[in-house]
């Protein structure tokens, strides 16, 4: 069902008459974010109208919550409305992502939390689960969103709800973001493929990796890329002092040893030893076109 | 409490300032993001009412950094209504801010709560809002005598209570008036051939009625005998005046409007007061000089 102002009447609607959308995948709203519309609702008023749906002779919000809290905060008695035919439930869902998934920097998290339900809603509709390429077309995703997003959906409940209570702070007091998370859940899936029985406990190890994070001694999230080439250097034969494996079941520990050091005991010579040997033998094959 | 505009990680401050509000103040019955009233839109994230008819407005944040230009207008708003309003800024405690922030904070007349479950603590009392901008007073051209007094009265004025704000300043009045008379009647600055009334004969000047003191000076007082020219019939009319009100705190207004009403004559009254007082003084001097 495409949303658009031939398919819908624009009105006036009381805002005491609108219900939030309970399947708004938006689920953190950030007080800097809201005053700062409130801003510029009260100086220019709304200009772009919400979406809505009727049931009954109320409205569900499609599109706009955060202009209708604003709208709220101000006591006006009305908003502009667009008034959509009420969609399906899978519908809604859609809509809603195409809506704002692609118009506004949405959470990544609360993207990843809505998107099981409309995995779930294809698979009723067409029997069969949608894969990375259908989920795209149909949410206007990318895959490498949706890839992210699937990353932090498999992650045990306890580290969605620290991620979700790091959301509702303002974005530069975050610390344990979808991002941190993300790096090291990769970086953990490349040491189980390269290095199949090092991790015993997942757990565990995650455990381990978030405490040295909290106390910087892993100092940045991206230090986690220098974690997987310790482990891709063993099926890749750069360990050739057999260090990595060990370093890797000492970083895993509780104590003070970062990622760092252990990328600098191990691999880290390798690495720049294999990084200049292709510059050249790329070089080489440059000047051989001459 | 049914927040739709504040955001979740703000709501635990917005419950610890409530219950704050709630023990510090009295106040038991609170709105929720809506219009304190009718003339003005803006929804603080709480308000009540206290006994007396006050408004008051707590504003939930995460931070005093910067004043949005609605809230500063819903300031501006209340101010320009004449509303009987105190604003307080809740933060959740443990933000931190610079002493610049607080002073604009004060400036502005705002109150500020670092709210916390546990443990709430109000870094700045509000004033009340429609009050907190009269006319400054020059606390220097006053006596050292009376000037604790003076700076008491202002703030209560502006901060507690803004009728025993102007009690405080009349006392003060009521006191020199009663100087003056001791002082009349001892060095016999009565006028000549006029005899007293008898309400005047058996006249208690330490504890009769003030009213009745200043009629008797306005009567009898001889003001050229004392060389106080200054101290004339106009300046004891001006006095008798404010006697009057010198039991206003037993009456409480019965409604907002009431209120908002009371508060525009006491704001006049307040800074007449502070004026006579002054007056007073240098005229007395020749009868009695405060250092």
């Amino acid at each position: 069902m495409p949303i658009n102002a031939e398919n819908s009447d624009l009105k006036q609607i009381p805002i005491k008459n609108i219900d939030k959308n309970p399947d708004n995948p938006r689920v953190v709203f950030r007080q800097k974010e809201l005053e700062e519309l409130l801003e510029s609702i009260k100086i220019y008023g709304v200009q772009v109208p919400i979406a809505v749906y009727k049931v009954g002779k109320r409205f569900v919000l499609i599109d706009g919550e955060r202009r209708w809290r604003c709208c709220h905060k101000l006591n006006l008695k009305t908003i502009p409305a667009l008034i959509q035919k009420k969609p399906s439930k899978l519908e809604n869902l859609l809509l809603m992502f195409n809506i704002h998934a692609l118009r506004e920097q949405w959470d990544l998290f609360t993207i990843a939390l809505k998107l099981t339900s409309i995995i779930e809603g294809i698979k009723n509709d067409s029997g069969k689960t949608p894969n990375e390429q259908t989920l795209a077309q149909k949410t206007g995703l990318t895959r490498s969103v949706i890839r992210r997003c699937k990353m932090l959906i498999e992650l045990p409940e306890k580290h969605k709800n620290t991620i979700l209570i790091e959301l509702k702070k303002p974005k530069h007091l975050q610390k344990f973001s979808e991002d941190f998370f993300i790096e090291m859940e990769r970086a953990l899936k490349t040491t189980e493929r390269a290095i199949p029985d090092l991790i015993k406990d997942k757990e565990k190890v995650r455990e381990v990796l978030i405490e040295k994070y909290e106390k910087d001694v892993i100092k940045n999230i991206v230090h986690f890329r220098d974690m997987a080439k310790i482990a891709r250097s063993v099926p890749l034969n750069l360990d050739k002092n057999q260090k990595a494996e060990t370093a890797l079941k000492k970083l895993f520990k509780e104590n003070e040893y970062s990622i760092e050091q252990a990328f600098n005991e191990t691999v880290s010579e390798a690495y720049t030893e294999k990084d200049i040997t292709q510059k050249i033998s790329s070089l080489t094959e440059q000047l051989n076109l001459f | 409490m049914n927040f739709h505009f504040l955001s979740e990680n703000l709501h635990d401050t917005a419950l610890a300032s409530k219950s704050f509000i709630k023990n510090r103040f009295g106040i038991s019955k609170f709105n929720v993001e809506q219009s304190i009233h009718k003339s003005i839109g803006y929804g603080p994230t709480i308000h009540g009412k206290t006994k007396e008819n006050y408004i008051f407005c707590i504003e939930v944040r995460e931070n005093i950094n910067r004043i949005h230009v609605a809230f500063n207008e819903f300031i501006s708003e209340c101010m320009r209504n004449c509303l009987p309003v105190k604003i307080i800024i809740a933060i959740p405690k443990g933000v931190k801010y610079s002493s610049k922030e607080l002073k604009n904070i004060k400036k502005l007349g705002l109150g500020l709560l670092e709210a916390d479950k546990q443990d709430s603590y109000l870094a700045e009392i509000p004033t009340n809002l429609h009050l907190s901008h009269v006319r400054p007073i020059e606390f220097n051209k006053y006596p050292i005598y009376f000037r604790e007094k003076l700076h008491e009265a202002d703030s209560t004025f502006k901060n507690t209570s803004p009728v025993k704000g102007c009690l405080i300043i009349y006392e003060e009045i009521e006191y020199i008036s009663r100087i003056i008379a001791e002082e009349a009647i001892k060095k016999d600055f009565l006028k000549k051939n006029i005899k007293l009334p008898k309400k005047f004969k058996n006249l208690n000047f330490k504890i009769g009625s003030w009213a009745i003191i200043i009629q008797f000076l306005m009567g009898h007082f001889d003001y050229k005998k004392a060389k106080c020219p200054q101290l004339n019939t106009s300046l004891l009319a001006r006095i008798l005046g404010l006697t009057s009100h010198r039991n206003d705190a037993g009456h409480k207004p019965q409604s907002l409007e009431k209120l908002k009403e009371r508060d525009i004559q006491l704001r006049t009254r307040y800074e007449t007061s502070f004026d006579i007082l002054l007056e007073l003084i240098n005229a007395c001097k020749p009868i009695k000089r405060f250092s």
